[in-house]
């Protein structure tokens, strides 16, 4: 209903009325937008009547007409920004099976392909300049590491914090929380030059007392490698490992305490009681913890960026980011840009159709992203 | 075996700290070591392949006397979070309002807002970048080619490039705002609601004076977040305007970037490090203070 309207206000009063462009199902496209916002609203309006004039409903407290139309409101509200929020992951679909005459074309203005070209994404294998899958390999690898050092020492230290008591421990846990305030760039820089192979610096600075670092200068073999990328995860210290650790404490608190203490009467270690007891317990937190690693390190960016600078060592983000420029063409490849998009989206959205509940019950309980 | 005289306390503490020491050590070496190496690297001059040499405040003083790019940066920045964030806490909340409901498919609507946040950033930037693009993007076309609206030039006009970053940023986030204030609107307890109605109180009371002053942690949550979070914008910027058009998106941190990894001025970007990490501070000390005025806490029961 509501959308409708306002379609319709907008196109009496807007001056140019709907396309008279083909499409592929032979109407115009005007015809064809037209024909799916009314059906859809149609379909809606004549079920929500439906549903209104239906007597099997039970009342409700209030006055039930009202109600009803509230509700009504509100699917078409949902429906609406539905369509918004869908529209780019269509359109970035629907790009990636086009040929590239037709991304360019303007009239007709295209809303789908003429023939899907599923061949556009056998294609991406055989860039010259990037090897796509190298790529995969890389990311899934990085990914893979940051995974298991972000769950195991989101594990280990959380549950210091959550049921260990030592002194300090609550001036300490809010030195992590206030680690999360660092810019990522103080800790990117200081870092790539640890692992920039000029480390010889460092020890003209602090005299022998790093004679070690020789052995990264000899060989350079921290330069141009993954190390800076995943070291830090497995020493808690990356971007977002405040929050997993946090994710994880707030867990641990619920486990009851007669558990732990009962652990401690049988004699076994703090390190057995963690890890038969409490542990196995703790699975929500951790799978939460792993699929917001996951998508976090499979999505990074700027790391990446600065600390790979040979193309072979590259990840999916950065070859993903090269279409925006134009790649020695004349014209960008779009349909090549949204098919590699539509390659590294998928197995972070279908991990997020499998996981849903972890996912939201990880970033409700942290707050991050964003 | 553990030497008996250990109590039972201290036999804790000590597993205590050997439960917590991977992350003193990851926090000393990888963030307090770098803040001090940054701190002091401001004020040298440095270019990674010599030693740093002392130059005392010479950095400073030519960032504030002698940079036009720092002074642009850092208001591109401000305009940028201050357009930002009021949109990510007001467009969070009302989704939230919006699928706070018990009716049927209604998750499934959750889901599909929340689609868009599972997307990697480099890809939803990808993607707004064709979608903006000036003459091909579907933006133009549903807008001005279809239905006549006259469309920004979303990537080329100097004043609409940050507003199109912000509507990407938007898009890709609001997902993780709409699932703070789903939790905190289903936290709040439904006898005030009775209690409000009783008292004859109507949707928009029952919202001012219920909903609003019990959900204002996560408001003042929303914001610290967002502030921190959108302060270092750089992906967005970096894949879809590269600073441009006329500077207008040349964020802070893009600027930074730039100084240390494109012309590795390190010295100069470390000054410019240590500015930025005073300013994220000045400003979350800044909302826990307003934060004590204005957020209401729930008292915990008994």
């Amino acid at each position: 209903m509501i959308a409708t309207l306002l379609w319709l206000g907008l196109v009496v009063f807007g001056g140019r009325a709907i396309g008279d462009q083909p499409t592929p199902l032979g109407v115009t496209s005007g015809e064809l937008l037209w024909t799916i916002v009314i059906a859809a609203n149609w379909i809606l309006d004549i079920s929500g009547l439906a549903w209104l004039a239906s007597p099997r409903i039970p009342r409700w407290g209030g006055p039930r007409l009202q109600r009803r139309l509230a509700s009504a409101i509100r699917y078409q509200l949902m429906i609406g920004i539905s369509v918004l929020a869908l529209i780019p992951i269509f359109w970035m679909v629907s790009t990636s099976l086009k040929t590239l005459p037709e991304t360019y074309e303007v009239e007709p203005y295209l809303l789908l392909p003429r023939e899907p070209q599923w061949g556009n994404y056998p294609f991406l294998f055989t860039f010259e300049r990037f090897n796509v899958l190298q790529l995969f390999k890389n990311t899934s690898l990085m990914t893979v590491f940051n995974l298991v050092a972000n769950v195991g020492i989101a594990a280990f230290v959380g549950y210091g914090f959550a049921r260990l008591r030592f002194p300090g421990r609550n001036l300490l846990f809010l030195l992590v929380l206030s680690s999360l305030m660092v810019p990522f760039i103080v800790r990117i820089i200081p870092l790539f030059v640890l692992f920039s192979g000029n480390t010889y610096i460092l020890q003209d600075q602090l005299g022998q007392v790093f004679s070690w670092t020789i052995f990264f200068e000899s060989r350079s073999w921290a330069q141009n490698t993954y190390l800076p990328l995943v070291v830090p995860e497995f020493f808690g210290a990356a971007g977002s490992s405040a929050l997993y650790i946090f994710i994880m404490r707030q867990y641990f608190l619920t486990i009851p305490h007669e558990l732990i203490e009962a652990g401690r009467v049988d004699g076994a270690s703090e390190f057995a009681i963690w890890r038969r007891i409490v542990l196995p317990q703790a699975t929500p937190a951790m799978v939460a913890v792993a699929i917001l690693s996951l998508q976090g390190s499979w999505g990074a960016f700027i790391e990446p960026l600065i600390f790979l600078r040979k193309v072979d060592l590259h990840t999916l983000s950065i070859w993903l980011s090269s279409f925006r420029s134009v790649q020695g063409e004349s014209v960008i490849q779009w349909q090549y840009g949204m098919a590699g998009g539509v390659l590294v989206t998928l197995p972070v959205f279908i991990l997020f159709l499998l996981f849903q509940r972890y996912f939201i019950a990880g970033i409700s309980l942290s707050g991050i992203k964003g | 075996m553990r030497a008996p005289r250990w109590t039972i306390g201290r036999r804790e503490a000590v597993w205590g700290f050997v439960f917590i020491s991977p992350w003193v050590l990851g926090f000393v070496v990888f963030s307090l070591g770098p803040t001090v190496a940054i701190i002091a690297w401001g004020f040298t001059e440095y270019d990674i392949l010599q030693a740093p040499k002392f130059a005392g405040l010479e950095n400073y003083v030519e960032i504030f006397t002698d940079d036009e790019k720092f002074l642009k940066s850092l208001a591109n920045t401000a305009i940028y979070v201050g357009l930002l964030v009021p949109c990510q806490v007001v467009i969070g909340f009302l989704l939230a309002v919006l699928v706070n409901t018990k009716l049927p498919l209604a998750s499934i609507f959750r889901a599909f807002y929340f689609l868009p946040t599972i997307m990697p950033l480099v890809v939803a930037s990808i993607v707004w970048a064709w979608v903006l693009q000036p003459e091909l993007g579907l933006l133009k076309f549903l807008l001005e080619d279809t239905m006549g609206i006259p469309t920004p030039r979303f990537m080329v006009d100097e004043y609409w490039s940050k507003p199109g970053i912000v509507i990407l940023t938007v898009w890709s986030s609001i997902g993780v705002q709409m699932i703070l204030f789903l939790a905190a609107l289903q936290a709040v307890p439904p006898h005030l609601y009775e209690a409000a109605e009783i008292d004859g109180a109507g949707p928009l009371r029952k919202m001012l004076h219920v909903t609003i002053p019990l959900v204002s942690p996560t408001i003042f949550l929303v914001i610290i977040i967002g502030i921190i979070n959108s302060f270092q914008v750089f992906t967005t910027a970096f894949v879809l305007t590269q600073g441009g058009p006329l500077d207008s998106t040349l964020f802070y941190v893009l600027y930074l970037w730039r100084k240390a990894f494109v012309s590795f001025e390190f010295g100069y970007a470390s000054a410019l490090a240590t500015i930025l990490f005073f300013i994220i501070m000045c400003l979350t000390a800044l909302s826990f203070w307003v934060s004590r005025r204005l957020v209401h806490y729930e008292q915990p029961e008994s």
